[in-house]
């Protein structure tokens, strides 16, 4: 709110409900945004992005969540990006993990992060998990191979397909 | 050299990666996600429902703690109230779980430092709080208890009688423990200075929970946003001075004996329980009662699409925080804030000048589960 007074050329939108302090940002504003916040005794709780793939090439929204231990509030900054966003590792060091997760997960890379590697997934996998468009079940499934007397990855096969169970009913609710 | 992933004292699969100079550590790498299952993505597929059960199985020693934040979330969207019983046996179960979670902290961070005797003791009371969990929900540690809306059902009244003869013998056992380690020579040679966090590096750090308390910050989420009934419970926020793996020990310690104190003031307030539950059985044995109730189970709750909340609870390890974004009878998105991620993200500064002795230190001092990093 505070926010949105000061530098009103910056956020987008500001939503009140649920919760109160959820802003959209433009990218480009974050990081000073996210200064500001540290001026304010703000310390960084969470780094995440959620996938709209219907939003096209702006897909990933990107969420910081700060805490001030001072006000005792939590403060919601969102954005939407394509490609990369600004480290604030410098900021705060708890950021290091939660881009390389961002970046592993989403494809969201930040800039000037001194170490972004690859985090939870397998070595050497391929793809952006939690992305909407990746399937549950993945691309391979990795099995040991008596053969080669090694772990390999193959494609994944199954005999019967992952299914949700979403029908029409009689009772619509 | 490679520490792990397979090493008893690294709390499960952590594989280390430390860069060494002679004994003395200069980087610590550590490489997570071996025990990744996409929890974040299972959780997509699942109605609200469903989804709980992957929460006992994120951090598996607090196991309805992460289950609470959840449903407290879940409620959150839905404006749904929950009565005061359902509250009160909430907290009451919380608590268990905090207990359930120290020990495993506390014992096996002293296993790991070289005291085998106190983890045998602790892992004794461990049993029987899990005996609750089993009387209460029918499974020793995956409880899916904790439910949006309340809890799967009442305790009936001679399980609350026992918590309370366990309550009332389980300062003796901490005492027990605080004899063996507390003054011991060579628990503080291993313990004290090992391991310092300034309060400021704490907080840079993202730290919650027992580790930012041993760095004496009074910052409890149970206070400082005070859900459920911890706001009519008066207890104290233990904090450290020092920020060393000793005082952690001494705050998680003390915690242990709050937590008795707010199970006793539950069971005073838990008048012998005569309401029902919203999981009890359909109202009415009615056909059309029987397909509405089970449709409601089955498809779960309808929420609209596009609504978002960010729910913070103080678990046993700390903040963990679950974003939920609705998407009808399911999340779209379900982020789950786990507190030892943060903390094993800060392992390389700790580490860092260390002996590698006290690397192994460090990390029971983090409270490290493996089921809530890798999620």
């Amino acid at each position: 709110m505070e926010l949105a007074r000061l530098y009103p050329a910056w956020v987008s939108s500001v939503f009140l409900s649920p919760q109160p302090y959820v802003q959209t940002f433009q990218p480009v504003a974050v990081l000073t945004t996210l200064k500001y916040s540290l001026l304010h005794r703000g310390y960084l709780s969470d780094l995440f992005g959620v996938d709209y793939p219907q939003r096209g090439t702006n897909r990933t929204q990107v969420n910081w969540v700060l805490w001030s231990y001072l006000l005792n509030q939590k403060i919601y900054l969102q954005s939407f990006t394509g490609g990369t966003i600004q480290s604030v590792t410098f900021l705060w060091p708890s950021a290091t993990w939660l881009e390389r997760e961002l970046w592993e997960m989403f494809g969201v890379a930040a800039a000037d992060h001194s170490d972004l590697r690859r985090l939870l997934t397998d070595y050497g996998f391929n793809g952006l998990p939690m992305r909407r468009d990746f399937p549950v079940s993945g691309y391979v499934e990795v099995r040991y191979s008596e053969k080669k007397k090694r772990v390999q990855a193959k494609p994944v096969s199954f005999v019967q397909e992952f299914r949700l169970f979403d029908f029409k009913s009689p009772w619509q609710n | 050299m490679n520490f792990g992933p397979q090493h008893p004292a690294a709390h499960g699969v952590l594989r280390l990666i430390l860069e060494l100079d002679g004994e003395v550590v200069v980087r610590a790498d550590p490489h997570v996600g071996l025990l990744h299952r996409g929890t974040e993505k299972l959780l997509e597929q699942k109605n609200y429902l469903q989804g709980l059960p992957y929460f006992d199985r994120l951090d598996y020693v607090s196991m309805m703690a992460y289950e609470h934040t959840y449903s407290l979330g879940v409620e959150n969207l839905l404006s749904l109230p929950v009565d005061q019983t359902s509250q009160w046996v909430r907290v009451l179960f919380l608590e268990v779980t905090r207990i359930l979670n120290h020990l495993m902290a506390v014992t096996t961070h002293a296993l790991d430092v070289g005291a085998l005797t106190p983890f045998l003791w602790g892992f004794e009371e461990r049993e029987k709080l899990m005996e609750f969990y089993e009387r209460v929900s029918g499974a020793r540690m995956h409880a899916a208890y904790i439910r949006p809306g309340g809890v799967t059902s009442l305790p009936d009244p001679t399980l609350l009688a026992d918590i309370q003869t366990f309550v009332l013998g389980f300062p003796h056992r901490i005492n027990e423990i605080e004899e063996m380690l507390s003054a011991n020579r060579i628990w503080k040679q291993r313990l004290v200075d090992v391991g310092v966090v300034t309060l400021e590096q704490a907080k840079l750090w993202g730290f919650s929970g027992p580790m930012l308390r041993g760095s004496s910050w009074a910052w409890d989420l149970r206070v400082a946003q005070g859900y459920e009934t911890y706001p009519e419970i008066n207890f104290s926020v233990p904090v450290g001075l020092n920020g060393d793996c000793y005082d952690r020990y001494l705050v998680r310690v003390e915690e242990m004996r709050q937590s008795c104190l707010i199970i006793q003031e539950c069971l005073t307030r838990l008048a012998l329980p005569t309401g029902v539950t919203s999981y009890g059985r359909p109202d009415s044995l009615m056909m059309e009662d029987l397909i509405e109730h089970f449709k409601f189970y089955t498809s779960g709750w309808w929420i609209n699409p596009g609504s978002a909340i960010y729910t913070q609870t103080e678990a046993p390890k700390g903040e963990f925080g679950v974003y939920l974004v609705s998407d009808g009878n399911k999340p779209w998105r379900c982020r789950l804030r786990a507190p030892g991620f943060i903390h094993l993200s800060a392992l390389d500064s700790m580490a860092v000048d260390h002996m590698i002795a006290d690397v192994v230190t460090i990390i029971g001092t983090q409270d490290i589960v493996f089921g809530e990093i890798d999620r």
